[in-house]
């Protein structure tokens, strides 16, 4: 858990001067910093500081005003949202962000459209590889409904879940699509302690998978407590990055933040 | 040149029309975030209006039915929003702009079944009257009908951005659950805004009718264009729609001018597609 | 076996045996054309109830099936079926066309796009009197006779149609439920409910959203053809706004995603209208008026509604 995967290997993620400015608010602004594989990179700052925005960038849905980001070495510039998908980084919203009426099954079985491919023709004429595919997709929604301790749940409608069960319906969506870094927006808003346990439970068994995963949380204690690294972001700017301990008794971020959580 | 003069005069005095629904549309579009397409029954109502006080008056009371129509679109503006608009606020949009085009139905079916589906014409006195202005030509009632906008386009201007209650409707607009927190009661703000809307709408069918065939349907045409003129504007811009409606009417002038005067009024919904293509990742949301 | 299938097979036998029972000419009329406003809805439904594009322009789609398919056969005595075929063709081309741009952007614009399409479409068709015969246009042939085995079969005969229209409607509904259970249909389902979420999660919206569309214009564009030689002559008001306005309260009326209020519908607001002879003038009235208490207090249709009185009756209620 501490920098063993660090500074040998190519960071996964890198921006460099990234920069996104809204009319004359400069939401981000020259931003640099490296994520590694396999790492549990944290960000924190207060808010209004341009977390979000960061992922925004990321995911294509906000232009950049300048800089760019590089994603295994390969520039992210003037992608559109869904081909960002493909290339391997996912996103889950803060908010309850879901398909209200549809059964959780099919829900996280929409994640993996980004990586089965049968055609309008192949719904309609039904070759056995249609078949095949929608099999494997139903094998796999399964897993991860496993995975996500939502089991007996394949066909209730997402809305009646409760907060913390869609959060985790988000999560397993996200996985569906086959990420390779997944960034999470608030994971732990508005969960009480066990909650928050179960899900920082999954974020460690993801990361013990070798996924990547870019958190955004207020909660400083738990982000001290999983992050491998942690950026400190304020007015848009980087103020610090480096290990939570060392982080945590910056006094330029116990300024900025006057205490967090 | 003086055709130029002539096609620009025509251009503006249409538009001015266009651009006066245009800012009723995009009023009530800013409050209710649903284009209310009903607003074409209203325009032929005002329309009706008009006819009948001179048929029953006389052609010189003419300007007068401007006062019945106002009253009666004040009534309107609250039938319609308590009964149609306000169980459906919480409901998703769609849902909000399926009731408008139901409800423009069942005006344009009542007008239809009350007053005769036939066309027929005005007898306005200032029809009659031509004026010329240098090398422009052009009948008292156009005049009419571009002073009478541009007023009460610049009035209804001034009414959102500089009175308290304009203020109101603009921060209802903005962000409804922050408005109910300072106080301002976002129902009595939206009837507000529906009134003033539908008044305006009134007053253009009042003013149009003399230069037009008045029909149950003769509203359809006028509100699509104002649609496309409060989208191409901004929706919920009362700049962009006055604007718009005039370069609106301008345009189709001059391409009827200019290109083809058969599909005069097929100019806005090229001019949409045209901006469309241009602006492939749409155009800019409120 | 679920006793509902027994329902359904004796409606099914019902339907298919109605001309041979039925005399009547007038009756076997109304029928088809009904049958043809269920293809329709339906067909709108796949775009609206399922991918929640709301689409004035799908009347517009109908017409220029219909006007292409009578176009060939008129003036370039172009034989029937590939006629239809390629009007079908001509009409899916213009849809993905029109489509392409209309499909990038959001709500209001996109259903003020469909409408200035379903109205300047219209226009269209009455002006350009030289292609398409202006108010009217007539002289659309009749199907021959055709000879199989020995036996002559005169398909010109409204009972042929009748049975055609239904083929139409038994395959219109088994494409769309196939497309509807697939990914395909569930990416259509995932726009619907959530356009942003769908983005996120790497589906090409506004790709499946023209997918969508141009298979509704397809479906209705084939009825078109059919229609154009099932009446014989043919005016741009089929094309209209109003058509399309129709559709549109067929499908919110009778209940989205449902086979049953794709039949509801047409079956309200068509069939009943027409059988008790209420004037046309006050249909507008009628049709706005039900569709706003519809979507007020059942915004999920007649269909829906009942599919929720009981857990046991959506069962039911295809």
């Amino acid at each position: 858990m501490d920098s063993m995967n660090s500074s040998q290997s190519n960071p996964i993620l890198r921006t460099e001067n990234l920069s996104v400015q809204f009319g004359a608010l400069m939401a981000v602004g020259q931003l640099d910093f490296q994520i590694y594989p396999g790492e549990l990179f944290g960000l924190i700052g207060p808010n209004g500081a341009g977390k979000t925005t960061v992922f925004n960038a990321i995911t294509s849905t906000v232009p950049l005003s300048g800089g760019d980001i590089f994603f295994k070495g390969k520039s992210l510039h003037s992608l559109k949202p869904h081909q960002v998908v493909k290339r391997g980084i996912v996103r889950m919203f803060q908010s309850a962000t879901i398909f209200p009426k549809i059964p959780v099954m099919i829900h996280i079985m929409n994640g993996l459209s980004c990586r089965t491919k049968s055609s309008v023709w192949n719904s309609i004429i039904r070759p056995p590889s249609f078949h095949k595919e929608e099999q494997t997709s139903r094998q796999r929604a399964r897993e991860l409904i496993q995975f996500t301790a939502l089991e007996g749940f394949e066909d209730h409608a997402a809305e009646s879940l409760s907060w913390a069960q869609q959060k985790r319906l988000m999560l397993a969506t996200a996985l569906a699509t086959d990420p390779k870094l997944i960034l999470l927006d608030e994971p732990f808003a508005g969960m009480n302690s066990d909650e928050i346990a179960e899900m920082i439970a999954l974020i460690q068994a993801i990361c013990q998978d070798g996924m990547t995963v870019f958190v955004i949380d207020h909660n400083m204690k738990v982000m001290q407590r999983i992050c491998d690294r942690i950026l400190v972001l304020n007015f848009g700017q980087k103020l610090t990055e480096g290990l939570p301990e060392k982080v945590a008794q910056d006094p330029r971020v116990i300024e900025a933040y006057l205490g967090g959580d | 040149m003086a055709e130029f003069l002539q096609y620009t005069t025509n251009g503006l005095i249409a538009g001015s029309s266009y651009g006066l629904l245009a800012l009723a549309m995009t009023l009530i579009y800013g409050i209710l975030s649903v284009p209310n397409f009903a607003l074409g029954g209203i325009y032929a109502l005002g329309a009706f209006v008009a006819f009948y006080v001179v048929q029953w008056m006389g052609p010189g009371y003419y300007l007068f039915s401007i006062v019945p129509a106002v009253v009666i679109g004040m009534i309107i503006a609250i039938v319609t929003e308590r009964l149609v608009f306000r169980p459906l606020y919480s409901a998703p949009h769609a849902a909000g702009f399926i009731a408008a085009l139901g409800l423009y139905s069942i005006l344009e079916g009542s007008w239809a079944i009350l007053f005769d589906p036939t066309w027929r014409k005005i007898a306005s006195p200032y029809n009659d009257i031509v004026l010329q202005l240098g090398p422009i030509c052009l009948t008292m009632q156009r005049l009419i009908i571009f002073v009478f906008c541009m007023l009460f386009a610049l009035a209804t201007y001034y009414l959102v951005y500089r009175t308290l209650t304009g203020k109101k409707i603009r921060a209802a607009s903005e962000n409804k659950s922050v408005a109910q927190l300072m106080g301002i009661s976002p129902f009595t703000t939206t009837t507000m805004t529906f009134i003033v809307g539908c008044v305006l709408v009134m007053i253009a069918g009042v003013l149009d009718a003399p230069a037009a065939l008045v029909g149950a349907s003769m509203g359809l045409t006028p509100i699509t264009k104002a649609f496309i003129v409060v989208a191409l504007g901004g929706l919920g811009s009362v700049p962009g729609a006055i604007m718009g409606g005039l370069i609106l009417g301008l345009g189709e002038n001059y391409g009827a001018a200019y290109i083809s005067s058969m599909y005069k009024d097929l100019f806005s919904y090229g001019l949409f597609i045209v901006v469309l293509l241009i602006l492939p990742n749409g155009l800019y949301r409120r | 076996m679920h006793p509902r299938f027994i329902v359904y097979f004796l409606i099914g036998l019902a339907v298919v045996l109605v001309p041979v029972f039925v005399q009547s000419n007038y009756w076997i009329y109304m029928f088809t054309m009904v049958g043809i406003f269920m293809v329709l809805v339906s067909s709108l439904d796949l775009a609206y109830g399922h991918t929640g594009l709301v689409s004035l322009a799908h009347a517009a789609f109908f017409g220029i099936g219909a006007y292409s398919s009578a176009i060939l056969q008129v003036k370039l005595a172009v034989p029937i079926l590939p006629a239809l075929l390629l009007g079908t063709l001509i009409t899916a081309i213009i849809a993905a066309a029109i489509g392409w741009p209309m499909l990038r952007i959001r709500g209001p614009y996109f259903v003020l796009g469909t409408l200035a399409i379903g109205i300047a479409i219209e226009i269209i068709i009455h002006n350009w009197d030289g292609l398409t015969g202006g108010v009217s246009l007539s002289g659309i042939p009749m199907f021959p006779e055709v000879t199989i085995f020995g036996t002559t079969f005169d398909l010109s005969s409204k009972r042929f149609f009748y049975y055609l229209v239904l083929a139409v409607l038994v395959v219109t509904q088994i494409l769309i439920r196939r497309i509807v259970n697939s990914r395909t249909g569930r990416t259509f389902a995932s726009i619907r409910e959530n356009e942003d979420l769908a983005a996120a999660l790497g589906m090409n919206v506004s790709g499946y959203k023209l997918i969508s569309f141009v298979a509704a214009s397809t479906i209705a564009a084939f009825m078109g053809g059919i229609y154009a030689n099932y009446m014989g002559a043919i005016e741009p008001e089929i094309a209209g706004s109003h058509m399309s306005f129709n559709l549109l309260v067929m499908i919110v009326v009778g209940g989205t995603r449902s086979i049953a209020g794709a039949v509801i519908g047409p079956l309200l607001l068509w069939f009943v209208p027409e059988f008790l002879e209420a004037a046309q003038i006050y249909r507008p009235l009628f049709f706005g008026a039900i569709l706003i208490i519809v979507i007020i207090f059942m915004p999920t249709g007649i269909a829906g509604k009942l599919r929720s009185l009981h857990p046991r009756m959506a069962k039911w209620i295809p």
